[in-house]
């Protein structure tokens, strides 16, 4: 029996006593881990390395057989499960945003990672062994502070390690966003923050303090679609998260995202995917 | 008659069994080692090797002196299993001598046992013991098999420095940035009852410990001695709050840590201590 909605797994900042938003855990252990559901989302950023075993996992709608070798990359908010289990083993590094913003000056260096980018073409690496050696390494020195020091600094400074060496491996170059190309991928994290409330793009022009049509120039320039385009698939790709994770009716995801009426929902949806949100349920792999 | 009553006729029987000549063939290392098997056997005559008027005991749970090793044997005549002692890798450092070994003594254990020698005799015994079921680790491993060939003996000291220094940086979380400079890759046998192969078995093992809480840490270093391709570290910290003795024996290859086989134990406390010589005191 599917849940009517997809649970969301939170980040336990007390796990040791003071608040600590940085961790290394195993694939096991998130799996005995209170509300583990096969399905879900984190509530924070993953990079999980596969160390062993074999399987398939499948991040944000993109599934990928996985073997040792393999990071998957799960932002906040991605749909992650394991749909295939051969004695997968895996560690996953885990921390929330507040943990690097707190201390960089850069708002938008978590988005400038390749892997986390809306743009991404894929949230997976596979390592080759020098490499996947140097970030296992990395691991187990952040499990040895954890359980040492806990300097926040040094466990800082290794976790920037590894989302830079991967930024290195990861195929595709990021430029440095320029003043408004910043603003689109603030303009994304709005979207992602509210695409269930607010549909409109004045509401999003508004909290970037800039006017709609520029926000739909910027948007069109970089991102090759409209501001409400944009919006929309942000809505039906969640649409198709819960019609393909969760046995919630059809009437209450139009509801939930906010959707005039249940046929709008259903024309709009078959409008970009080219099924109807019935058909998508019973065959979401075409 | 029984194994230990057998031992315990040598204690009371002072030199008579001593075979002079044996005595010096004989390598501080086969004394060592023979001495363990009289465990089982009953063979009077290793029981000489020990110094029976100067034999300073470690081990916090037999009295001292060549006496309190035999009122510890006593107590196997009531045991119903026969004792067993198969050692898997001994070498010297020194003065010293290092026994790794699979018994059943009092029940299925892992065990070192370091002895040291004066004149050709022992004058002194340390050893950490745990009880083992039998079940290999999760890279089928037990706490016994794997490598004995001793090489390299040439880089003995090198070896014993670079064991030092990762006990120190990583174990003692001095300096876990050079974690990885110990290390061949991901390449490292492990014999660690719990613990799989690879760094990346290290990994897991030290996230599943910290989900459970477990804090495992090394404080000091009391002793290092090695043979060549063979270190063994003792150490004292606390494992999950209790104070807890360690000795890792670890093989070194070409430079790096390639294979590692350890045993824990709790020290007891003082109030059960039958000497005050000290578990680790070197």
């Amino acid at each position: 029996m599917k849940e009517t909605h997809i649970p969301v797994i939170k980040f336990r900042r007390d796990k040791y006593g003071d608040e600590l938003m940085v961790d290394v855990v195993t694939l096991d252990t998130i799996r005995k881990s209170k509300g583990f559901q096969e399905v879900l989302r984190q509530s924070f950023y993953g990079v999980m390395l596969t160390t062993g075993g074999s399987g398939e996992v499948e991040v944000d709608g993109v599934s990928c057989s996985a073997s040792k070798g393999l990071v998957a990359f799960a932002r906040p908010g991605d749909v992650c499960t394991v749909r295939e289990d051969n004695g997968l083993t895996a560690l996953e590094l885990i921390f929330e945003r507040d943990f690097l913003l707190s201390f960089f000056n850069d708002p938008h260096f978590l988005d400038s990672l390749p892997y986390y980018s809306h743009l991404r073409p894929s949230p997976y690496l596979v390592l080759d062994e020098s490499l996947y050696n140097k970030i296992v390494g990395l691991f187990v020195e952040i499990q040895i502070e954890i359980a040492n020091e806990r300097d926040v600094h040094l466990l800082r400074a290794l976790l920037y390690e590894v989302l830079v060496l991967l930024q290195k491996a990861f195929p595709i170059e990021t430029k440095k966003p320029v003043n408004a190309e910043s603003r689109v991928v603030r303009f994304q994290e709005l979207v992602n923050e509210h695409f269930a409330t607010e549909t409109g793009v004045d509401f999003y022009a508004d909290k970037l303090c800039v006017t709609p049509n520029y926000l739909n120039r910027i948007v069109q320039r970089t991102l090759g679609q409209t501001t409400k385009a944009y919006i929309q698939s942000r809505r039906i790709d969640e649409a198709k998260h819960l019609l393909r994770y969760s046995a919630m009716p059809i009437g209450l995801i139009s509801d939930r995202l906010h959707f005039d009426t249940p046929s709008y929902f259903v024309r709009a949806f078959t409008k970009v995917t080219g099924q109807t949100p019935l058909q998508f349920r019973n065959c979401p792999e075409k | 008659m029984s194994i230990a009553v057998c031992l315990l006729a040598a204690c009371g029987g002072k030199k008579n069994n001593q075979n002079p000549e044996e005595m010096n063939t004989l390598t501080n290392k086969e004394k060592a080692v023979a001495l363990l098997k009289a465990i089982e056997t009953g063979d009077t005559v290793a029981i000489g090797y020990v110094n029976a008027e100067n034999y300073k005991q470690h081990n916090l749970g037999v009295e001292d002196g060549l006496d309190g090793f035999g009122r510890a044997l006593a107590g196997l005549a009531d045991f119903p299993e026969k004792a067993k002692v198969n050692t898997v890798r001994a070498f010297e450092d020194g003065d010293y001598v290092v026994c790794q070994t699979d018994y059943n003594f009092f029940g299925p254990k892992a065990g070192f046992d370091i002895f040291r020698f004066e004149d050709g005799k022992i004058v002194e015994h340390w050893d950490n013991l745990m009880p083992y079921n039998g079940q290999p680790n999760p890279s089928g491993h037990t706490p016994f098999d794997g490598t004995t060939e001793m090489k390299d003996l040439d880089k003995t000291e090198a070896n014993k420095a670079l064991v030092r220094n990762f006990v120190q940086d990583v174990l003692m979380g001095q300096h876990p940035e050079n974690l990885t400079h110990y290390f061949d890759g991901n390449n490292y046998i492990q014999h660690n009852v719990s613990i799989a192969d690879g760094l990346d078995g290290l990994g897991a093992a030290l996230a599943e410990m910290a989900e459970q809480g477990i804090k495992m840490e090394y404080f000091t270093i009391h002793k290092i001695l090695g043979s060549g391709n063979f270190v063994l570290a003792v150490s004292e910290g606390a494992f999950a709050g209790k104070p807890t003795s360690y000795y890792d024996l670890f093989r070194v290859e070409n430079g790096k840590i390639a294979e590692h086989w350890d045993v824990m134990e709790t020290i007891a406390p003082e109030s059960e201590w039958k000497h005050q010589n000290g578990k680790s005191n070197f």
